[in-house]
């Protein structure tokens, strides 16, 4: 038996195994089995993204049987960079909460299911990006949200259960209308998997009504505006390492379905003008999300806010789509990279707002004047973070804006650009909103006198990363080559 | 093909029905119950699918997908009567437009 | 790999100031007095060698189809040269200056990083690369502005990031475009552009926000906002960066550009270098006209700054060999003439707490040593043969009168005219005799003291062995020569 072959089947398997062994663990061995899963975890995705460089894509018939009777797992360049980036945050994640939830409260509500859930909602995460079959992607959603919305309200908060509450139900609408997508879309092709849909999918009301549908909830899911009502209270006022995990990772899960369904699944124009439409709301979510992100008193709310724009981004490969297979190519590397990129320095700032909540006591921007004397790794992380954020080089985000800039101006609709480089000004704006306050020479009276070094450091390490993320733009760019969109849209690497 | 319609329609309007109550209703039990609404009109377009092509035998796969289905939407019940439950005991507030007074969260 | 060592190594010292933390200052100053040291000397070798002819050069695969190279030409060995020189003697300035200061570690560490960026934006092949650096040359900028973390220096701060970043946001999209249509364009003497000369309209939008990006660095007016706020920072900073390194940036951005991307024979016939050479004249004669009525020394510093930057641009935007040659070695020896001023404006203040040029009576008395060398300094930056500032201006005026625009060398005479003005009040204000009575104490720390004394000869050696092979002047014409087919005086 090949064993590369079955690794995205491991990769479900493993944190399912993980989540179910830290439940019986109990708290004490919890957070060592959920490290342990981490570490693994981490080694089957790179494992799988070194495979997919080697062999291409490649499919995995789950429990042996194919499509279009069984469910296939679809192992691309796209899905690759996805479970790598989920590794590494979630490994990272892993780490900081064994300090986080330590310091806290050992009564606190669920705090000993926390591992459970997070490696479970880890599985579901894995599966989805995985998932090459449109019902078992509804299936992967409501995992993910079941343990998201749980994880949410682990700490059992008043504000929580409510950020809780309206995430649900978010939630539940945009389960459901994703349903009734599917039932329409089978009404009329008899078919689910993704590949098959592809090849067979013809001019049909049903079909197209249906797509529709499946798109319209999968945007309430990401959160792109104006569907962002549920996000800012739920990433802002949930643990920080499950912020963490929420604003970086489970938005990109869902992203990645409309990414494939739009991209590589349904013909150029199938959807008319709807690529267009998630443009325009994509460059108004970078605009919207940026000035709320100004307003913001209060850290987690700023930083929640950042993510409703830069989810902005992740759309502008809409509307670039239609020009070639050239421009196609900038801008799908353009928005992974800017996945990588946001996912590595947004769990590094919702951590690092965690830390600067626990050291200072309170959560008013306003009043942690001093961080930097105080804290220096930490406000440092913040910046690098912030650097990334903003798209200025050398980062991740650099490389991202830069590939679609590029793309924007190969295509001739040159306002894309403008709306690019408008995103990161305004980036730069909220971001030194936070940071001049951090830089200031305040005396620092501290809730916590000292640090733990994990929750000193690891934020740190996350936005290096997204930093250095740019040295690693060939690897990313070979790896969208291997991805079905550009494979299907005829682009030989 | 008619039965086919039926349950269609009946469908799409209990999931029409499901949705205004999820967006307009108050009370939080409501919104939980209209959520369970849209699931049922939508397992019943996909009963009716089973049944679509006359020649051939029943479809298996959309009775799979509504099992499935119900599974998860019990699930997501249940996590919703649960935080309901938890949020008024907390706050004695029964909707999401009132403001609880204090938080005290993280 | 050696095209990048002027770049990486201070960058490695940098790291390794915020590794060593705030205690350990002996181990810190001997990091970064070597890493000036080595970096100084590795310059040098690049600079024996480029004179031979050999331009090392070094690339690497970043974007796709794009790649970041680094190339020891002789223009850019120019600026860094002078970044790293004077590096070295900040470095000495520094130490003596921030002895009593907090966050030592955090000036350190960034100032370094300044000069890797600085080094970087010299040496970058290719427009690509030289945004990169010159975006970091802000970021790192940044904590050294709010250094002092007070409000008035956060809002210094603000202003100079919005500055900074708003021309960034242009230069990207002028470089990303440039990239769009052109492909991999490393800078090539006398042009770069051939293959795409005919997409003119597009060039003409890339070329205007190129040079807004590189103009508000160059203060070239009405981007110049930033850099008077700015100069609240340390002296060290307003010294090396404000007058040397982050400045000179700009307006070397603005040389590359003219001059080995478009060329100087596309830069005219698209009707570009005029227009850039009239903003850089109004520049000159207000900028000029400000810094007279500056009471606030480092200010009147400042305008200054903004006046010389812009005989740099105008120099450039001529398109004549003398001209751009001219413009070139002034980038060399303003640098010297004015780290001179503001290390005096630092040691006065550090010492007196003389802020403004109506406090200074006294001064000369005082502190004879520093106050003889701003003079020499000043009268250098008027234009006074045979001091540095001469051999430069005189190019640029002869070059403009070559190239038949008279208007461009009456500008230069009646700034230098200005120069005067606003130069010698200060030396006539610290001659009056007054409260800083020598009785009081003596000069400056002697760590501050003797960088000032070494600048201040470099100010008269320089100028006078300007007509000698190796010297700015003549490394200038050497470096401008090939983008003027060969051009030789």
């Amino acid at each position: 038996m090949n064993v590369l072959a079955q690794l995205p089947g491991l990769l479900v398997a493993v944190p399912l195994a993980g989540a179910a062994i830290s439940f019986v663990a109990g708290r004490r061995r919890a957070p060592h089995v959920a490290i342990t899963t981490a570490f693994v975890v981490l080694g089957l995705a790179v494992a799988l993204a070194v495979h997919v460089l080697d062999g291409g894509p490649f499919r995995y018939h789950v429990g042996g049987w194919g499509a279009p009777l069984g469910i296939d797992l679809v192992a691309d360049g796209a899905a690759a960079l996805f479970l790598v980036l989920t590794a590494i945050v979630g490994l990272v994640v892993t780490l900081y909460a064994t300090a986080y939830f330590r310091t806290d409260d050992e009564t606190a509500y669920g705090h000993g299911l926390f591992w459970t859930l997070w490696l479970f909602m880890w599985t579901s995460l894995n599966a989805l990006f995985l998932t090459g079959d449109v019902f078992n992607v509804y299936v992967c959603l409501e995992l993910v949200g079941i343990s998201a919305v749980t994880l949410v309200t682990i700490g059992g908060g008043a504000e929580a259960l409510r950020a809780g509450a309206r995430y649900l139900f978010a939630s539940m609408l945009g389960a459901m209308t994703y349903l009734l997508g599917v039932a329409l879309l089978y009404a009329a092709t008899g078919q689910l998997d993704m590949d098959v849909l592809r090849t067979t999918l013809v001019a049909d009301t049903t079909a197209a009504t249906g797509l529709a549908l499946m798109i319209a909830a999968l945007v309430l899911k990401t959160a792109l505006v104006p569907a962002h009502f549920w996000l800012p209270a739920a990433h802002g006022s949930a643990p920080s390492p499950v912020s963490a995990v929420l604003s970086s990772l489970v938005v990109k899960g869902s992203y990645f379905v409309i990414l494939r369904l739009m991209l590589d699944v349904m013909p150029a124009g199938y959807l008319p003008g709807v690529d267009i439409f998630l443009g325009v709301l994509g460059s108004a979510a970078i605009v919207w999300g940026s000035v709320q992100a100004l307003l913001q008193t209060r850290i987690k709310q700023l930083v929640a806010y950042s993510t409703v724009a830069q989810i902005g981004y992740l759309f502008l490969v809409f509307p670039l789509a239609r020009h070639g297979a050239d421009v196609l190519t900038l801008a799908l590397t353009g928005v992974l990279v800017h996945a990588l990129s946001h996912g590595l320095a947004k769990a590094g700032l919702f951590l690092g707002a965690g830390s600067l909540m626990t050291r200072f006591g309170h959560d008013r921007i306003a009043d942690m004047g001093g961080a930097v004397r105080s804290t220096p790794a930490l406000t440092f992380g913040v910046a690098l973070a912030g650097v990334t954020m903003m798209g200025l080089p050398p980062s991740g985000g650099f490389g991202a804006k830069w590939l679609l800039v590029s793309a924007a101006l190969a295509s001739g609709e040159w306002w894309w650009a403008v709306v690019l480089v408008t995103g990161g000004l305004l980036a730069a704006a909220y971001m030194f909103r936070l940071l001049s306050v951090l830089l200031t020479d305040a005396p620092t009276e501290l809730h916590a006198s000292k640090g733990d070094v994990r929750t000193e450091w690891l934020p740190l390490a996350l936005a290096l990363g997204a930093v250095l993320l740019v040295l690693a733009i060939p690897l990313v760019s070979n790896l969208a080559a291997a991805s079905n969109v550009l494979i299907h849209a005829g682009v030989t690497p | 093909m008619s039965t086919y319609l039926v349950y269609t329609a009946g469908g799409v309007l209990l999931y029409a029905l499901g949705t205004y109550g999820l967006l307009a209703r108050r009370h939080l039990i409501h919104k939980v119950i209209s959520a369970n609404f849209m699931g049922s009109g939508v397992f019943l377009i996909l009963i009716g699918l089973g049944n679509r092509s006359p020649e051939g035998g029943p479809d298996p796969v959309p009775q799979a997908m509504v099992l499935t289905g119900i599974v998860v939407t019990v699930a997501l019940t249940a996590l919703g009567l649960a935080i309901v439950k938890r949020y008024y005991t907390a706050t004695g507030i029964d909707n999401l437009d009132d403001e609880p007074s204090a938080g005290g969260d993280r | 790999m050696t095209a990048w060592l002027p770049m990486l190594i201070p960058a490695i010292a940098g790291i390794a100031t915020f590794a060593l933390g705030e205690s350990r200052g002996r181990a810190r100053n001997a990091v970064n007095l070597a890493a000036a040291a080595i970096s100084i000397a590795l310059v040098a070798r690049l600079v024996v060698h480029a004179y031979n002819g050999t331009v090392i050069s070094s690339t690497l695969p970043m974007l796709p189809g794009l790649s970041l190279g680094m190339s020891a030409d002789l223009l850019g060995l120019l600026f860094a040269t002078v970044a790293t020189v004077l590096w070295g003697v900040t470095l000495v300035y520094a130490i003596g200056y921030m002895d009593h200061a907090t966050d030592r570690a955090r000036f350190f560490g960034f100032f370094a990083l300044c000069i890797a960026a600085a080094n970087g934006v010299a040496l970058a092949d290719d427009p690509l690369s030289l945004f990169i650096f010159y975006e970091i040359l802000s970021l790192t900028t940044y904590p050294l502005v709010v250094h002092n973390g007070t409000p008035e220096a956060l809002s210094a701060g603000r202003k100079y990031l919005f500055y900074a970043l708003g021309g960034g946001a242009a230069l990207l999209v002028g470089v990303a475009w440039l990239a769009v249509i052109a492909g991999q364009t490393p800078f090539t003497p006398g042009g770069a552009l051939a293959a795409v000369s005919d997409r003119t309209a597009e060039l003409r939008v890339i070329f205007a926000l190129m040079v807004a990006g590189f103009g508000v660095k160059a203060a070239l007016m009405p981007l110049h906002g930033w850099l008077p706020g700015a100069m609240v920072a340390p002296a060290p900073v307003s010294s090396l960066l404000h007058a040397v390194a982050v400045v000179k940036a700009g307006v070397f951005g603005i040389i590359r550009l003219v001059n080995e991307l478009y060329g100087p024979e596309l830069a005219t016939s698209l009707g570009l270098a005029t227009p850039l050479a009239i903003f850089a004249g109004i520049t000159i004669i207000v900028a000029s006209v400000i810094a007279l009525r500056q009471d606030d020394f480092k200010r009147r510093l400042a305008y200054s700054t903004i006046a010389q930057l812009s005989y740099i641009t105008l120099g450039t935007a001529l398109c004549s060999p003398l001209a751009a040659a001219g413009a070139l070695a002034h980038l060399a020896h303003h640098a010297v003439m004015k780290i001179t001023m503001f290390f005096t404006a630092g040691s006065v203040y550090e010492t007196l707490h003389v802020k403004k040029v109506s406090q200074m009576p006294g001064l000369a008395r005082r502190m004879p040593l520093t106050m003889a060398s701003f003079a020499v300094a000043a009268f250098a930056l008027a234009g006074i043969p045979p001091l540095v500032g001469f051999a430069s201006k005189w190019m640029l005026g002869v070059g403009a009168v070559e190239d038949g625009s008279v208007w461009a060398l009456l500008i230069y005479v009646a700034s230098g005219a200005l120069a005067i003005g606003y130069m010698v009040p200060v030396l006539t204000s610290a001659l009056r005799p007054g409260e800083h009575d020598p009785a009081t104490g003596a000069e400056s720390d002697p760590r501050m003291l003797w960088p000032i004394v070494t600048v201040g000869v470099l100010t008269i050696v320089l100028g006078l062995t300007a007509g000698l092979p190796g010297s700015p002047v003549h490394w200038a014409m050497t470096a401008i020569s090939p983008s003027f087919g060969g051009w030789t005086p």
